[in-house]
């Protein structure tokens, strides 16, 4: 019986990829084990006790992509059904180097999985979004998960943690800079006020604030907001390289509905939108959409608000 | 001087996507564009020629087909990148690998890197517009054995090697690496440049290869099978609201989303 590995830089993360092992599990009979970069062997029972069979620690080893995929050739020498992880950036680039090795599949950011007549049926979202790739898969595969996507079952009990030596190398790591975290939990938020390339000045962004405010809000922005212009920092921005929000409500002001900003907020429960431009993009994904002037409509909309307070 | 590949994907233009009744994509009536960000890769590739010296290869494996009838809209993308500053461009137009997964494209373009006698420098998009895998960098890499950096946010060239920073998901990581190597570069590694008239001239008189599995060599196996591609169902209302009115226009949006129950005014 060959085993399914779960893997993450720490616990928490591969812990992000256990509800999905454990579908898998239950299909193959194949065992659970647990592999990450560093952390404490209670952190590793605390996160996968009851649900893994074994787990490995590298203790911080080396660079993680590279000893990642390193012990991942070690621990798939006896045969493997599936590697999987979150989606994270180390951690899609060391499942990729494990799977060329090993001359086998992957598919990243799978949110579905079902069995059809002893198969697999794997889906991932495509086409920034728009649409989903079902796949047949047969083992041995590697896949990577959304965070939260699959929930976790409970873990209870303890694990035996196996210390794994691995020697990969690497590129030698100059420096690090934590990004700044700012306050806001985007991706958390119940209304969120999307802001894009329609606001002419950084300025003039206050009002989308006082909106979200009032509505009991945050705001988002598309990409120029945030890596062109700097106007708001990188954890307000959402899209397909960034954050995916969804909210009961996402209010998009200015923004045009490019398929990399759209792919970031499909998921909402009601999209409403300001555009100048009747034939922009983003009405076709809109409830509502209100062709007008943001610099008439937005003031109109918050002394409305403001009346019924 | 350097030998700089840069692997380029003619992606579905999902603006303007065709999908038949069911919702089936149909890639065949869709139009291919230069994934996005390949043309970062491009420009990336381009400024590291300008500072190392040395020539450009692109690289590209057809993934739609049927490519008899794609094969001009290869050839459009191919000369795009050419008129970007590349010096040439190596195609692989074959119908058996066409609807390929990573794992096919990573053996391919590896496979093509030896017959032309491999480069020092490999520098792919994080991810395709179209398929989004991020996976052919660290795939190539793998195959080729050398090192993979992905996620390039930023490259300084230092001595003849390479201090470049990662952009990660909380950090930026700095690395530092001698070619050869294998990189991804994300979108915001630099501002791709739009070529002059001049270089649009230019590109077609540069050299465009084609190549079959024959060429290539590498065989591929039924180990995944994609069943499907579907786009999502459109289940917005779409109400137009006419804004030329504003105050009316806030009542009525007012209205609409407390009736939807997303909005509580005066909460």
């Amino acid at each position: 019986m060959s085993r399914i590995v779960v893997a993450g830089e720490n616990s928490q993360q591969a812990r992000e990829a256990l509800g999905f092992a454990k579908i898998l599990s239950d299909v193959s009979g194949s065992t659970i084990s647990f592999l990450v970069f560093s952390g404490t062997s209670d952190e590793i029972a605390s996160a996968a006790g009851g649900i893994a069979s074994e787990a490995y620690n590298l203790n911080g080893a080396g660079h993680p992509p590279e000893s990642l995929a390193a012990a991942l050739d070690i621990l798939s020498k006896d045969g493997i059904y599936a590697v999987v992880a979150p989606a994270l950036k180390n951690l899609t680039d060391a499942l990729a180097r494990f799977s060329a090795k090993a001359r086998i599949p992957m598919l990243t950011e799978v949110i579905e999985a079902h069995v059809m007549d002893d198969e697999l049926l794997l889906k991932r979202g495509v086409m920034a979004g728009r649409a989903i790739g079902e796949y047949h898969v047969k083992p041995p595969f590697t896949a990577t998960v959304p965070m939260k996507k699959f929930e976790p079952p409970e873990a209870s009990g303890a694990l035996e943690v196996e210390d794994l030596e691995v020697s990969a190398e690497a590129p030698k790591l100059i420096g690090v800079e934590k990004k700044v975290k700012g306050e806001v939990d985007i991706e958390g938020a119940e209304i969120v006020i999307g802001v894009g390339r329609g606001f002419k000045k950084e300025e003039d962004l206050k009002t989308a604030f006082q909106l979200a405010e009032l509505l009991g809000g945050e705001v988002g922005c598309s990409r120029p907001i945030a890596a062109d212009y700097g106007w708001l920092p990188e954890d307000r921005w959402i899209g397909i390289s960034s954050k995916k929000i969804r909210p009961k409500l996402y209010f998009a002001i200015g923004i045009s509905g490019a398929p990399q900003h759209m792919s970031g907020v499909l998921d909402s429960k009601i999209i409403a939108a300001v555009n100048k431009d009747k034939n922009a993009p983003i009405f076709q994904y809109a409830d509502y959409g209100i062709v007008g002037d943001l610099y008439q409509f937005l003031p109109a909309l918050l002394k409305k608000l403001e009346e019924k307070q | 001087m350097a030998r700089v590949a840069v692997l380029v994907k003619a992606a579905i233009d999902v603006n303007l996507m065709k999908a038949d009744p069911q919702g089936n994509v149909l890639a065949q009536q869709t139009p291919l564009v230069i994934a996005e960000y390949d043309r970062n890769a491009v420009q990336a590739a381009v400024e590291i020629k300008g500072k190392l010296g040395g020539s450009v290869a692109a690289f590209s494996l057809a993934s739609w087909g049927p490519v008899s009838a794609k094969k001009k809209e290869y050839e459009n993308v191919m000369r795009e990148v050419l008129a970007m500053g590349v010096d040439e461009a190596h195609v692989v137009l074959d119908d058996g690998y066409v609807d390929g997964t990573p794992l096919v494209t990573a053996e391919v373009m590896a496979a093509l890197a030896g017959k032309l006698g491999g480069f020092d420098i490999y520098v792919t998009g994080e991810g395709s517009s179209d398929m989004v895998s991020s996976q052919l960098a660290p795939r190539l890499g793998a195959l080729l054995g050398l090192p993979v950096v992905t996620f390039t946010k930023r490259i300084d060239i230092e001595d003849g090697g390479f201090k470049i920073t990662r952009d990660l998901e909380d950090k930026l990581e700095v690395v530092h690496v001698d070619p050869p190597l294998v990189m991804s570069v994300t979108g915001e590694a630099n501002q791709p440049r739009l070529p002059t008239l001049l270089q649009i001239r230019r590109a077609f008189v540069k050299p465009i290869k084609f190549y079959t599995a024959q060429d290539i060599g590498v065989k591929r196996e039924a180990k995944i099978e994609q069943l499907a591609i579907k786009v999502l169902a459109q289940k917005r209302k779409n109400v137009i609201i006419d804004g030329s009115k504003p105050e009316e226009a806030a009542e009525v949006l007012i209205q609409r989303l407390t009736e939807e129950g997303v909005i509580i005014p005066g909460r």
